[in-house]
């Protein structure tokens, strides 16, 4: 018995020092409120614990919008975007559903003022950060709309759903061509392109069985599809290029091992970023991986075993872990650090 | 080890003759007169029986010589006053070649270990002919003032008794004991041991095989068995063949009186027992084997575990042991069975995992869980979640229909809310102008449809209408889904109707309409918002939170949990000790949510009850309340620390959100 813990705590530590190789980003403002920040270090965008969501540029601080104590906020955008979505959710303590509906709120970079265009979850920027989608649990709705004229826009209904807690991923390839992932009353995804024009869902893949979580993900005008297994135990992994006139092309990637995912295809061209899965003794472990589209090279830029998700935070790739954010060994990474105002905080 | 030498059936025949008619005067065969043609049923060694010889042709010539025996046997009743017993008494051998074949082989095993236990089996019906079991017997015996035997038929309780007077007298006493008075207190005083290796296995089986009070144990399995197939029958059997039920429902009534003496575990472990005497594997694997579904079989694990899953997966209300052992090994055989399983009466987060998965978690997990619930249709994971831990620590027993899954946590919660603050202890209240007084009335109410609670949504509306609107006390609120009414229809002319809107109604989100006697119903209100806090929230915190309420209404105590070290240490060392928190989603479930934004976390509360010992046990066993109640996931203890600690930082107090409790 005394081996065993004494074993468990030297793993529970080993853990921290992995961690603790990549740089880790460190900020002026208290990291766990920022909810955007630019790349060039112009705007910062944090919320207090009042539940304010405030602006702050290097003279200046406004307040954008103001709601009771226990809002969250969070905000989409891209680097190549002029614009952010805002998304407030009231009683986000209090509550505790993940279907829990936002307001959704549209600003350009820098204004302190805003519309609010909607209602509901997952609110994406698309094709350069020129549209928005986000999608209502309750009506199962994935609305999108522009961001330039909020006025301009379509809904798509899909139907229900065997899993209440299933949002569909949403891509569009172009203003006429949209990409969305749905689940069926029978618990089975698929690829669907929903085409403006007319107005109709087409079915473009779906999978075998029911243990495969479909992912989108987009950047440089190219879209991927990953396919993901649920369980966590066992199943592949696979990813293609998908496009509006030949749907699914040869997959770029596959795998015997059951990956996470979490795509990010908007960073660096030609390189997709996910968590992949890897064997360490009998036990499935996961680290982020870069993919090279080309020639499907792959690299591991994190040694964390437990790195499920990572984001693109304006340019800036970013693995969460413990309640901090790593920077991943990337090369690009380290060059962008240069110029980057924030900081990051380098292993001694 | 007896048994490893007995490979099959047919030279089970060619030992066990020998073993059970050489010594004893009762089961000599030498010196048996042969009245009934022999014909090729004789054993010969150029003609071994099974191997050069079907045995097909085997059992058929045994049959006919058996039904021979039989209607001479019949024809001969012995006088129990004319039998002279000092010149011996014994079973027709013909007879005795018939149990052979059609005796299940580990009650043979059981009846050769020596004569009171071939006695004690008979008794116990555990010996069977052609016909089964049946009330008499072919014996052959000496009547007083002759010398040679004859074929009598007599009834067996008679023939026992008279055995009885000469041997194996102690069968006796213990049939007694095993009688409906007595047996409570016999099952009682049994140790039913669980072996920890294959050689303790080995040796507790060898022990249960030389108890004399076996075949009686056995003797109740049958019983129940009896019971359960009795139970099947009666469903198909007309209600005019009187006679036929009411020998059913006398089966039945005899396996519910051992039911109620008798707990789950002891049944499911004479049971294996009793099937397993001549296959040491059939007693040990479930034991031993390193999952759940044969160690559910053989009582080691509570049947609850799976009992719900399986009602869905034939079908049926009732289960019966037999039942069980279908389903344990259909989950065995088909893991993915496991992931959709009731997943649209009772919706859940999709798919759940695997039956592979699910073992592995249930064989780590002590969370009671005798109920079902369905957070699909909740929309306040602290109400799903206190409904969890209240059943565990009160071990709830409830049957839940899909149509109150979500009715009867959220009522659980208003009811012991409303009890610790009867004034702000339930937000939701309908409101309406009283008629009567002229003052607006508030009533508190849950959504939802409910026959016994006074808050359940129905029975509140009935109330308002029937003192407000003038509804006829006798009549009811029915629920409805907007696609079930169709006013056109001739049922929904007349009564109260309450329509909901969308496809989920939960306690924060629906959309609603009455409708009386076809006029729809103004003026009503529905007020409040279902907001919960689980931990405070801030420093002055007033109103209560799920964790004050549960110390309250549960007398727990809580200690904040840390690490893994901390954590193994609490759940293995205190018996019922469960451990709840809240982490963000998107580290618990990183496979179905997907993080897209800089300090995204979205609140999941859950319920770890167990550390698993798959992988390099550092894995948990959870559920979230987002996961159906039976299908608790296997999850690394690193995703879950990190998703408590990426809540921390969201949370208002920065308040570390994982917690033991224990009672």
């Amino acid at each position: 018995m005394a081996l065993k813990i004494s074993l468990t705590v030297l793993l529970f530590f080993t853990q921290i020092a992995f961690a603790k190789k990549l740089p880790e980003l460190a900020t002026k403002q208290d990291v766990s409120n920022i909810r955007y920040l630019t790349r060039d270090g112009k705007y910062t965008y944090y919320q207090r614990r009042s539940g304010d969501l405030l602006l702050g540029t290097n003279f200046n601080v406004s307040e954008i919008l103001k709601s009771d104590m226990g809002t969250q906020y969070y905000i989409a955008s891209s680097s190549s975007s002029q614009w952010i979505v805002i998304s407030q959710q009231n009683n986000y303590q209090q509550s505790l559903d993940p279907r829990l509906e936002a307001k959704i709120f549209r600003a350009k970079k820098g204004e302190s003022s805003t519309i609010e265009i909607g209602r509901g979850l997952n609110s994406e920027v698309q094709l350069d950060g020129n549209w928005v989608s986000f999608y209502s649990p309750f009506t199962r709705v994935i609305t999108i709309k522009s961001l330039e004229n909020t006025q301009i826009g379509f809904n798509i209904q899909t139907p229900t759903k065997l899993n209440p807690f299933f949002f569909p991923d949403v891509s569009m390839a172009d203003e006429q061509n949209i990409f969305y992932v749905d689940m069926n009353e029978k618990g089975e995804s698929a690829l669907i392109k929903f085409t403006r024009v007319d107005g109709k869902s087409k079915v473009i893949f779906k999978p075998e069985g029911i243990n495969r979580r479909l992912e989108l993900c987009s950047g440089f005008g190219k879209t991927y599809l990953g396919a993901f297994p649920y369980q966590q135990l066992d199943g592949a992994s696979e990813i293609w290029e998908i496009s509006a006139d030949k749907g699914l092309t040869k997959p770029i990637y596959t795998s015997s091992l059951p990956d996470i995912g979490q795509m990010v295809c908007d960073h660096t061209e030609g390189k997709i970023f996910f968590s992949k899965a890897f064997k360490l003794g009998k036990a499935i472990r996961h680290d982020i991986y870069s993919l090279e589209t080309k020639d499907s090279k792959l690299e591991a830029i994190s040694d964390l075993r437990y790195a499920t998700s990572l984001i693109n935070f304006d340019g800036l790739l970013l693995i969460p872990y413990q309640s901090k954010f790593y920077v991943p060994l990337d090369q690009k990474q380290v060059g962008a650090k240069e110029s980057l105002s924030i900081e990051l905080k380098e292993d001694k | 080890m007896w048994h490893l030498f007995w490979p099959s059936r047919s030279f089970k025949l060619l030992l066990l003759l020998p073993c059970l008619f050489v010594g004893g005067e009762v089961f000599s065969q030498d010196k048996a007169p042969s009245p009934l043609p022999r014909q090729e049923i004789a054993i010969d060694p150029d003609k071994v029986p099974g191997v050069l010889y079907p045995l097909e042709k085997i059992v058929g010539a045994q049959t006919a010589r058996f039904n021979a025996l039989e209607s001479k046997a019949a024809s001969n009743p012995a006088s129990l006053t004319s039998i002279d017993i000092t010149k011996g008494l014994e079973i027709e051998p013909t007879y005795i070649r018939s149990i052979l074949l059609h005796t299940e082989p580990s009650y043979l095993a059981l009846s050769r270990q020596n004569k009171c236990s071939f006695y004690a089996s008979l008794e116990n019906n555990l010996l069977r002919g052609p016909q089964g079991v049946t009330q008499t017997l072919p014996i052959l015996a000496t009547i007083k003032e002759k010398e040679t035997p004859e074929i009598f038929s007599i009834d067996r309780n008679n023939f026992l008794n008279l055995i009885y007077k000469k041997e194996c007298t102690a069968n006796r006493d213990y049939g007694v004991l095993f009688q409906k008075n007595n047996l409570a207190k016999t099952i009682e005083s049994f140790t039913f041991s669980v072996p920890k290796s294959e050689k303790q296995c080995m040796n507790l089986l060898s022990e249960w095989a030389s108890n004399s009070y076996l075949p009686y144990l056995c003797g109740i399995h049958e019983k129940i068995e009896d019971g359960d197939r009795a139970q099947l029958q009666l469903s198909q059997t007309a209600s005019t063949e009187l006679l036929t039920r009411r020998l059913l429902g006398s089966k039945i009534k005899a396996r519910n009186e051992i039911n109620e003496v008798t707990t789950v575990f002891q049944r499911n472990y004479i049971g294996a027992l009793c099937k397993g005497l001549d296959d040491n594997q059939k007693f040990c694997a479930p034991f031993l084997v390193d999952e759940i579904w044969p160690k559910i079989i053989a009582g080691e694990k509570p049947a609850w575990l799976i009992d719900r899953r399986c009602q869905e997966l034939l079908g049926k209300k009732q289960l019966s042991g037999q039942d069980l052992i279908t389903c344990a090994g259909r989950f065995k055989k088909q893991p993915n069975l496991c992931t959709t399983v009731g997943a649209k009466d009772y919706p859940a987060l999709f798919p759940k995992p695997n039956c592979s998965e699910l073992s592995d978690a249930l064989l780590a997990e002590k969370l009671v869980t005798r109920y079902r619930d369905c957070p699909g249709n909740l929309d306040n994971g602290i109400i799903t979640n206190s409904f969890r831990i209240w059943s565990h620590f009160l071990q709830t027993d409830v049957q839940v229909s899909p149509v109150e899954c979500a009715q009867v946590p959220t009522l659980n919660f208003a009811n012991e809310s409303l009890k610790v603050d009867p004034k702000e202890g339930w937000p939701l209240s309908i409101c309406y102008q009283n008629r009567a007084s002229e003052e607006r009335e508030c009533l508190p109410y849950v959504p939802g449809p409910s026959k016994i609670s006074d808050l359940s949504e129905n029975v509140v509306i009935k109330k308002i209408l029937v003192n407000n609107f003038g509804m006829g006390s006798d009549s009811e609120c029915r629920i409805l889904r907007a696609n079930e009414y169709n006013p056109s229809l001739l049922e929904y002319k007349n009564g109260c109707f309450i329509i909901y809107d969308d496809n989920i109604c939960t306690i924060t989100n629906c959309k609603r309409k009455i409708v009386l006697n076809e006029k729809n119903i103004t003026g009503l209100e529905f007020i409040g918002t279902a907001l919960f806090s689980y931990f405070p929230d801030s420093i002055a915190q007033t109103k209560s939170t799920l964790q004050s309420l549960l110390a309250e209404t549960l007398k727990i105590e809580a200690r904040e949990i840390r690490n893994l070290t901390e954590l193994t240490f609490y759940l293995k060392s205190l018996k019922t000790a469960i451990v709840h928190g809240i982490g963000c989603a998107e580290e618990i479930l990183p496979s179905f949510f997907q993080r897209k934004y800089f300090n995204q976390c979205t609140p999941l509360p859950f319920i770890i009850d167990g550390i698993s010992n798959r992988a390099n046990g550092d894995d948990v066993v959870v559920r979230t309340t987002l996961d159906d109640i039976h299908s608790p996931r296997i999850i690394p203890w690193n995703y879950l620390f990190n998703s408590v600690s990426a809540f921390q930082t969201q949370h208002l107090l920065k308040t570390w959100t994982l917690y033991g409790i224990k009672n």
